[in-house]
């Protein structure tokens, strides 16, 4: 390369002009027309052929990434389950308040212990194959997810099953393990496959998916495109358009470029870069809905100074979180966060705790900091490792770092991916850091448990084991009633957030998408999982 | 001829386990755990482990790379986590698509690059030579990613004459045409760039030949002494650069892709990345190192039918 390089450089403004080539001036022009007639034809030729959206019965959508699998049983991840979503009913579906309402089950009981659940199935379900959905289908489809064997992203969701059963072709008996009350919120979440397309594809299901949701598989080319049509057997109503077509266009200013030119008319994701542009045009719908998702500033307590009480309330009251979220995070894309439970998941105690949240106060955190170190707790020197991943929290922690450092606390922020932070949170190492937990399903256990219990997935990051908060988390888990678990679950986020300062609540995650106003009857979801067409609403194109 | 060929072929051989090599070794010091990112964050520590184990990841580095390297050379580069597929058949999908995203690049170029060159080489110091010039500077100095997402800007947005992304279908049809346009422009325009500039020096160097001064004496016409004595030469620095540049083409194209969703190689190594489906982005690697040296390979090959004293 390098004896390339001095070739060309070598002879750089050589003034040596041959004499006699004038002619060569024909020949230029005539390559210079060619290339620009290329060029030209690229350009002006098929640009006529950009179609209108109104003209194709056929709905685009950009999601941030391909999928990867079409099996529900294969994959939990959201640019996946928002295509298997269409293709796949469930026994229940959280409606636009976040209500399991039935779909596939036509009605459902429990016994008074919420131990056992009875679903009484449709008669009129066709798969897209043309075979009848029965509660066969429906025992195979739990059953095949909470085989360990399958290592299902979907086990946790319903690890409380003890076993399920078909006690006639149109009803389904669940039995846990132990009482579990929102176990409704639970169901709602799993997708109901056909037994007979399972067995007769052999481990290619997923490339020849068969539901009997309101849309039916066409094709799917990897990074490029999956293509839905309309199911003409939905026993619902059918959908408002023939096709609908997911495109994967990772880089969100490309994504809202299509949006913009018409090459889409719905953009899954949209990042704060691009709310700008997309906001002055007339023809784009933003729309924003308060999503579930919570992102908290999590201690991984392993050892003093982390494992101190004071050492946490120090931290919080170092920085300003209130004026850092709302500098970080554009309106659209998250809000301040008091609770670790979003509204409009219940209970909704943001009065309560947004009254006691810990205000900034740098003059009580240097105390804080100066007890700490002349008690010993807290080394001389030490250092507080943060842990983001380079998006808003980044910011975020930026902001964070120079708060604790102007108070003489010396911090040090490592930026990684979110594959290495996980990999760190396993480690016998402080770290404060930030994700993302709860936003799944429609009931408070998931989020408080998993974020709380013992051995729970953030738990574990944040090495929490209180086995008070174990038994409280149990218990709010097991009873019944919505106004028993709602005092149960203030009581609980009071504790974890005011009094022991195990997290500090950031932000909720809003769920922001546009559209062009071509789109009728879209709406973004409240939680990650969302459909286009479900028995209230019905997405179509304006002709 | 024949025996030169295979004897470059197997030369490659071990240049391909070396690379196989440091490729694994570079994407397993990579920290983070496949098992846990494929599970998310809310994932059991149990489940976890029992994902790892499924994938083989609990055992010794040593040990994955020679089960990954003898399957390798039994044509089985493994299966990826994410799509539970075959890599082989995920590369060979996409591969057509960065192969027709770089071969319309490079076909751009050359269109616009010797031209350019030749002219300022006729010229020099002059007008059409400063022009040249400040096209290529520009060319080289321009990001691919901002220059694809100027041309997406203008293009697409404003003029609404070229759609902004994706691929519409082949390259034959009007529809793949237009989709194919912009992503190849914002590609190409770099290697333009340098290819221009390579040429006009290659050019000068040769007008200045002993040979080419005996075709003038001749009483040869000057259009025959610049293309069939001066050109032809001229164009051996200019192959060695072009083969050279494929290896960067087919990293441009990993940008060039994720900008215009192109569903490419490079789509499929970003998104193996982060998703770190470490089968996958070993076997797109491997692929694309292949590739380059099977090019380097035929670039080798076609040296003397350019310049007969290399025969």
């Amino acid at each position: 390369m390098a004896g390339i390089d001095k070739h060309a450089t070598t002879r750089e403004g050589t003034p040596s002009q041959p004499a006699g080539v004038h002619i060569t001036r024909r020949a230029l022009l005539r390559q210079a027309g060619i290339t620009g007639a290329a060029v030209a034809a690229g350009i002006w030729l098929p640009g006529g052929r950009l179609e209108a959206a109104a003209s194709r019965d056929e709905l685009r959508i950009a999601t941030y990434q391909d999928i990867s699998q079409l099996d529900p049983l294969l994959t939990n991840d959201t640019p996946s389950s928002a295509v298997y979503d269409q293709l796949y009913d469930r026994l229940l579906l959280p409606d636009e308040q976040m209500r399991p309402v039935p779909v596939l089950a036509e009605r459902y009981t429990s016994s008074p212990d919420a131990k056992v659940w009875t679903f009484a199935l449709r008669k009129d379900v066709q798969f897209h194959d043309g075979g009848h959905l029965t509660a066969d289908d429906v025992v195979f489809s739990l059953a095949r997810i909470l085989d360990p064997a399958n290592a299902s992203q979907k086990r946790i969701q319903i690890d409380m099953i003890d076993h399920v059963e078909a006690t006639d072709p149109y009803t389904v008996r669940i039995t846990l393990k132990y009482p579990y009350s929102p176990f409704p919120a639970a169901i709602a979440l799993q997708n109901v496959v056909s037994k007979s397309a399972v067995q007769k594809a052999g481990g290619q299901f997923t490339k020849h998916p068969v539901g009997s949701g309101p849309w039916q598989f066409v094709e799917w080319v990897p990074n490029d495109h999956v293509t839905l049509a309309r199911n003409p057997r939905y026993w619902g109503k059918k959908t408002g358009v023939a096709r609908v077509v997911f495109r994967p266009v990772p880089e969100a200013s490309t994504a809202a470029a299509d949006l913009l030119s018409g090459g889409v008319d719905i953009v899954q994701s949209v990042t704060a870069g691009t709310l700008a542009e997309l906001r002055s045009s007339p023809d784009i719908q933003i729309g924003t809905t308060p999503g579930t998702s919570y992102g908290y500033v999590g201690f991984r307590v392993v050892r003093p100074p982390f494992t101190d009480v004071r050492f946490r309330e120090a931290v919080y009251r170092a920085w300003n979180v209130d004026a850092t979220v709302k500098a970080v995070f554009p309106p659209e894309v998250a809000r301040r966060a008091y609770a670790c439970i979003a509204p409009p998941i219940w209970p909704d105690d943001t009065g309560y705790l947004q009254s006691h949240a810990l205000a900034p106060d740098p003059t009580r955190a240097k105390a804080l900091f100066d007890q700490l170190t002349a008690s010993g707790v807290m080394p001389r020197g030490y250092t507080i490792k943060v842990l983001t991943i380079p998006d808003y929290r980044q910011k975020m922690f930026e902001v964070l770092v120079t708060s604790l450092q102007q108070l003489g606390v010396q911090a040090s922020l490592q930026v990684t991916d979110l594959a290495t932070m996980l990999r760190l949170l396993t480690t016998d190492e402080n770290y404060l850091f930030s994700l993302v937990g709860g936003g799944g399903a429609p009931d408070p256990d998931q989020t408080m448990y998993w974020l709380f219990h013992t051995g729970g997935p953030h738990a574990t990051f944040m090495n929490i084991k209180d086995p008070q908060l174990d038994a409280r988390l149990l218990r709010a888990r097991q009873a019944t009633g919505q106004s028993a678990r709602s005092h149960l679950y203030t009581d609980i986020q009071r504790y974890v957030l005011l009094e022991k300062i195990y997290q500090i609540p950031a932000y909720f995650l809003n769920n922001t998408n546009a559209w062009t106003k071509k789109v009728q009857g879209f709406r973004p979801s409240l939680i990650q999982r969302w459909n286009l067409d479900t028995p209230w609403a019905n997405v179509s194109l304006a002709g | 001829m024949a025996a030169h060929a295979l004897k470059r072929l197997a030369e490659a051989v071990p240049t391909l386990i070396g690379a196989s090599m440091l490729v694994f070794a570079l994407i397993h010091l990579v920290p983070g755990d496949p098992a846990a990112v494929y599970l998310g964050p809310d994932a059991l520590a149990s489940d976890v482990a029992t994902l790892r184990h499924h994938l083989g990841l609990d055992r010794p580095l040593a040990a994955q790379y020679w089960l990954y390297l003898t399957h390798a050379l039994a044509g089985d580069l493994g299966r990826s986590y994410t799509y539970k597929a075959p890599i082989l058949s995920l590369i060979l999908g996409a591969l057509p698509n960065t192969l027709e995203l770089s071969a319309a690049a490079l076909l751009f170029s050359l269109a616009l690059a010797l031209p350019l060159g030749i002219a300022a080489a006729l010229r020099p110091q002059t007008a059409l030579d400063y022009a040249s010039t400040t096209v290529a500077v520009a060319g080289v100095a321009v990001p691919v990613f901002w220059l694809a997402i100027m041309l997406i800007f203008v293009f697409a947005v404003r003029l609404h004459w070229l759609p902004a992304s994706g691929r519409g279908g082949p390259p034959w049809t009007a529809e793949g045409l237009a989709h194919l346009a912009l992503p190849a422009l914002s590609l190409g325009l770099g290697l333009t760039a340098s290819t221009a500039r390579l040429a006009r020096a290659s050019m000068l160097e040769v007008l200045d030949e002993e040979y080419v001064r005996t075709a003038r004496a001749k009483g040869l016409r000057p259009r025959a002494v610049t293309l069939h004595h001066a050109l032809r030469n001229a164009l051996i620095p200019i192959v060695t650069n072009v083969s050279l540049q494929v290896g960067i083409l087919l990293g441009g194209a990993f940008l060039t892709e994720t900008v215009f969703a192109w569903p490419g190689i490079g789509r499929l190594a970003v998104d193996a990345m982060v998703r770190r489906d470490y089968p996958l982005l070993q076997g797109v690697l491997l692929i694309t190192i292949v590739f380059f040296i099977l090019v380097n390979l035929l670039v080798d090959l076609v040296y003397p039918l350019l310049d007969p004293r290399i025969r």
